[in-house]
């Protein structure tokens, strides 16, 4: 187990490192110079800048110093609110965004799998065909349309929920509907097809043979061997929600990292862009790390190869 | 000939040796069917995956004449008559400009579903390749491809693709190469996997034995046989290669005006979507009902190629 | 008595090209303490009539006719709704009945320990603590001859060889002391050198516990080892069943003199020519009702090929259902 770990450890590190360096040399290669002469009015205030930012360095220099801060765990400064760090806008934005995302993994996590078995197991086949219908449904629905179907009919038309902003606990249903529905239809798709497939396995069989009753078969037997694919989806989610939707947060203006993500985007704020995203790898790949482990739980023929 | 036992006489002359061609041992029972007709024949029983692929002609062929015979263009400013309600001079009303919105969105819709086929062509080629090459050659060059494709995977797609678009300003160019870079890595990792199982199977093996070059092996025995996931993985990728278009225009780093993909379409309308709700209807109605159909193909595809349904 | 009742059992499968007939008017008796062989080649019904017994037929198929009882107690899944039969097989499988599956890679659940699986039947069937049915379990495993259970119990079945795994089964299936062993050719899967020592197991466990066993094999040579009687099934129908003598020495059905003919006997002196039976098994899809081995019979007359023929005894053991035993039939036609 603890060379697995540490395999898998290693292989974060390196991603991180490509991710990073991507990030770096994908900015360089921006056309023309982020330090705009319409912000700084005196050449003198420009050239203070280009020494702060380190621009007047080759790229190799700059990469190297960017490396080493970046090791120090020093993320950079914007480049256009300036004097902002960008550990603030993650410190701000972040909180924000795991609270509605944790909310919106738990429903999607217990509807999903709630939903994939009842499909995959219910003797009738129209709630089998209903289930899937709703999932295929969910999965083909981008989220900023659902978010903007919502505003329009239970905000706009409706009044029923308010959708600007998190001040009240009424604020947060639709962001979580939003952001909620395409992983629980992937979530009950991807448990269904398993859990069929594991009820035609011989051990399901045998199992039966010793005479366990169904019931006891299917949370025994069946649900764990079952549950292997979802896990390796869901940790992976986990991290895509937690990092917060770009457009589900911009459209309910919600101020959460994926909000600061697009407006930086918005202003071509460098600085915080390549933070944000080699925080959002460092998440990544720790759920990464975190679904391998569940994984190898579950399966110990994972962990002993 | 099936007789009840007692409406049976049973006479000595029943007694004497069947002929053998009365017999048929070696008949075939089942009709034979090449691998896409029957694949076919299931696809057709889908009624969702049918409904679906009716309506992707259907938007296709929308998409391709509408714009053709309709008396507006997609640019065409009327301010005199902006924001209209639906009528029978426009169909769907005008927007803040006075532009048609019917043929905006099929205009849009022809922008937004080439870039679902020509991404999801390119993720295919590229797929194929590297997976093929990787599969195929195996041992260290697979695990150092593989591992590559490992590290793509963890990074999440919108990000390269925001980025790529970022950086080289968003064109067309741009947003199909950043939704391609970001979608072949599911691809190539399924070839790869078709065509290591396959890699092992005798009929290959046969293959090398007659003399086949291993290129040769490579395309023709090895792909070909995994056509199927193949088929049903770029059927999936077109709607998600539209999807991410879609969400660029959102995000307002798509297409530049008067352009528009239904992706920007959504979002102008958004702007305004408290005074004119049914403006935003309209592009979310094309992006959805597209998606779904291609879902519901990509699915029936998923259950008719499987030859374990058989 | 007989320990284990079967009387005209048909099982169908509706598929998507129309009913399979996998079963068709099966009859049977096994005896306490016997043997019984069922031989036949792979889609001649042979499993899909122990599955049928046992209840645990795929969920696109169903006992369509016949009655079961075990030990004097009915099990005819007609006889009974749908929560009643599970009800009651819940209490017979494992427990009066026990299976031994084919193929021991795939009949253990990767995920869970022997230990789990092992105290599974014993937990079903038992009123006793967890800590006690491991004991049990490790007992099992002594018995079936795995060397140190206390710790090899703990591990996962793929850390076991495919040979210990199908002991693991066999401890299973033994775990209640069952009046019948249904094993399902047990040995198909192993390596030869262990083929031998897993049937010796079976049959030395099957005294230890005097219960009944049905061996379904396709291989003749492993029935005639060890089993008391055999039936011969083709085309989902018993076409002949005699102790294994008879079917040995006076075969009748002309697939079974076929069958023997597929033998060969390394002590015999001679070197025997082998003579494959021509052909390929019925399709059971809409099988018409006459003598499913009609096709690539030899000797086939145009009776057969027109009603099914009545099973007729030759001794108090020994029938056989062939319109060529028929009185009218020329006297052994050419042989």
């Amino acid at each position: 187990m603890a060379k697995y770990l540490l395999k898998r450890i290693l292989i974060g590190i390196v991603t991180l490192f490509v991710l990073s360096s991507v990030t770096f040399f994908l900015m360089k290669a921006t056309p023309g110079s982020p330090i705009s002469s319409e912000k700084y009015k005196t050449p003198e205030a420009m050239q203070a800048a280009i020494e702060k930012y380190h621009l007047d360095k080759p790229v190799i220099e700059q990469y190297g110093i960017y490396m080493n801060d970046l090791l120090h765990g020093n993320l950079g400064e914007s480049m256009v609110s300036e004097g902002r760090t960008v550990a603030y806008f993650i410190g701000n934005g972040f909180p924000v965004t795991a609270k509605v995302g944790s909310i919106a993994f738990v429903i999607a996590l217990v509807g999903g799998i709630s939903l994939g078995t009842a499909a995959a197991l219910s003797e009738k086949k129209w709630v089998s065909n209903l289930c899937m219908f709703v999932a295929t449904i969910g999965v083909s629905i981008p989220s900023f349309l659902i978010a903007m179907l919502l505003i329009l009919v239970f905000g706009v038309t409706l009044h029923i929920f308010p959708f600007v902003g998190l001040r009240t606990p009424a604020n947060y249903v639709m962001p979580v509907i939003a952001l909620s529905l395409y992983p629980i239809s992937m979530i009950s798709r991807l448990t269904r097809s398993s859990m069929i497939e594991v009820m035609k396995q011989d051990y399901i069989i045998l199992a039966r043979s010793k005479g366990t009753p169904y019931k006891k078969v299917v949370i025994k037997h069946a649900i764990k061997n079952a549950m292997l694919p979802v896990v390796t989806y869901a940790g992976p989610m986990f991290a895509f929600l937690l990092t917060g939707s770009f457009v589900v947060e911009t459209i309910f203006s919600i101020p959460g990292l994926g909000s600061t993500f697009t407006s930086c985007i918005m202003n071509r704020d460098y600085p915080v862009i390549m933070g944000v995203t080699i925080f959002l790898g460092i998440l990544i790949i720790t759920f990464n790390l975190i679904t391998d482990v569940i994984s190898a739980s579950i399966d110990p023929r994972i962990k002993l190869k | 000939m099936d007789l009840k036992k007692d409406e049976l006489k049973l006479t000595p002359d029943l007694f004497e040796k069947l002929d053998e061609n009365e017999k048929n041992a070696e008949k075939i029972a089942y009709e034979s069917k090449t691998y896409f007709q029957d694949a076919w024949v299931r696809f057709k029983q889908n009624k969702l995956a049918l409904a679906g692929l009716c309506f992707i002609i259907f938007m296709v062929a929308c998409c391709i004449i509408i714009p053709i015979i309709s008396p507006y263009t997609y640019d065409g400013q009327d301010m005199t008559n902006s924001n209209a309600g639906m009528s029978m001079a426009h169909l769907m009303g005008t927007d803040k400009f006075g532009r048609d919105i019917l043929v905006r969105i099929m205009c849009g819709g022809r922008i937004s579903l080439s870039v679902g086929a020509i991404a999801a062509l390119i993720a295919l080629v590229i797929g194929i390749i590297y997976g093929g090459i990787s599969g195929y050659v195996g041992g260290k060059v697979d695990m150092v491809m593989m591992r590559f494709v490992d590290m793509m995977y963890s990074i999440p797609d919108m990000l390269y693709i925001i980025m790529i678009v970022v950086v080289l300003e968003p064109s067309m160019f741009s947003i199909l190469l950043g939704i391609s870079i970001s979608s072949w890595m599911g691809m190539a990792r399924q070839v790869r996997a078709q065509v290591m199982t396959l890699k092992e199977q005798e009929f290959s093996l046969a293959a090398f034995v007659l003399g086949a070059s291993k290129s040769r092996i490579l395309f023709k025995h090895l792909i070909i046989n995994s056509m199927g996931p193949i088929i049903v993985s770029v059927t999936m990728l077109v709607p998600s290669a539209i999807f991410n278009e879609a969400f660029l225009g959102f995000l307002g780093i798509g297409l530049s005006a008067p352009q528009a993909s239904w992706g920007t379409l959504a979002n102008d309308a958004r702007q305004i979507m408290m005074a004119y709700p049914m403006q935003v209807v309209w592009p979310v109605l094309a992006i959805c009902l597209t998606m779904l159909a291609l879902n519901f193909i990509g699915d029936g595809l998923g259950d008719a190629l499987d030859p374990k349904k058989k | 008595m007989a320990m284990l009742d079967i009387k005209h059992l048909s099982t169908v499968f509706s598929t998507e090209n129309g009913t399979v007939q996998a079963v068709r008017d099966v009859t049977l008796q096994v005896e306490k303490g016997e043997i019984l062989g069922i031989v036949g080649e792979s889609g001649s019904g042979k499993s899909q009539t122990m599955y049928s017994v046992m209840g645990l037929l795929a969920s696109n198929g169903r006992v369509a006719e016949g009655d079961i009882s075990i030990d004097g107690r009915d099990i005819s899944p007609k006889n009974y709704s749908k929560k009643e039969y599970d009800k009651i097989m819940s209490d017979i499988r494992g427990n009066e009945m026990a299976m031994i599956f084919q193929d021991p890679m795939t009949f253990l659940n990767p995920v869970l320990t022997i230990e789990d699986q092992l105290i599974e039947p014993i937990l079903n069937h038992n009123d006793i603590s967890k800590k006690e049915a491991s004991e049990r379990a490790i007992e099992l495993m002594r018995k079936v001859g795995i060397p140190s259970p206390e710790q090899r119990i703990k591990q996962y079945p793929f850390q076991f060889s495919g040979g210990m795994r199908q002991r693991i089964i066999i401890a299973m299936a033994l775990a209640c002391n069952p009046k019948v062993i249904i094993a399902d050719e047990p040995t198909t899967a192993l390596d030869v050198t262990i083929q031998a020592q897993v049937l010796d197991l079976i049959a030395n466990l099957k005294d230890e516990i005097d219960s009944s066993i049905i061996m379904i094999t396709h291989d003749l040579g492993v029935v005639a080892s060890i089993c008391d009687r055999i039936a011969i099934m083709y085309g989902g129908k018993i076409v002949e069943i005699g102790t294994a003598d008879e079917i040995f020495y006076e075969p009748k059905h002309p697939y079974t003199k076929g069958l023997l003919s597929c033998i060969s006997n390394p002590e015999e002196k001679e070197k025997k020519e082998l003579h494959p039976i021509p052909g390929s098994p019925p399709d059971l899809l809409n099988i018409g009702n006459w003598c499913p081995f009609v096709d690539r019979c030899e000797n086939a007359m145009k009776v057969c090929k027109m009603s099914m023929p009545d099973e007729q005894e030759f001794s108090k053991t020994h029938y056989c259902s062939c319109w060529l035993t028929h009185p009218l039939a020329k006297e052994g036609a050419d042989e």
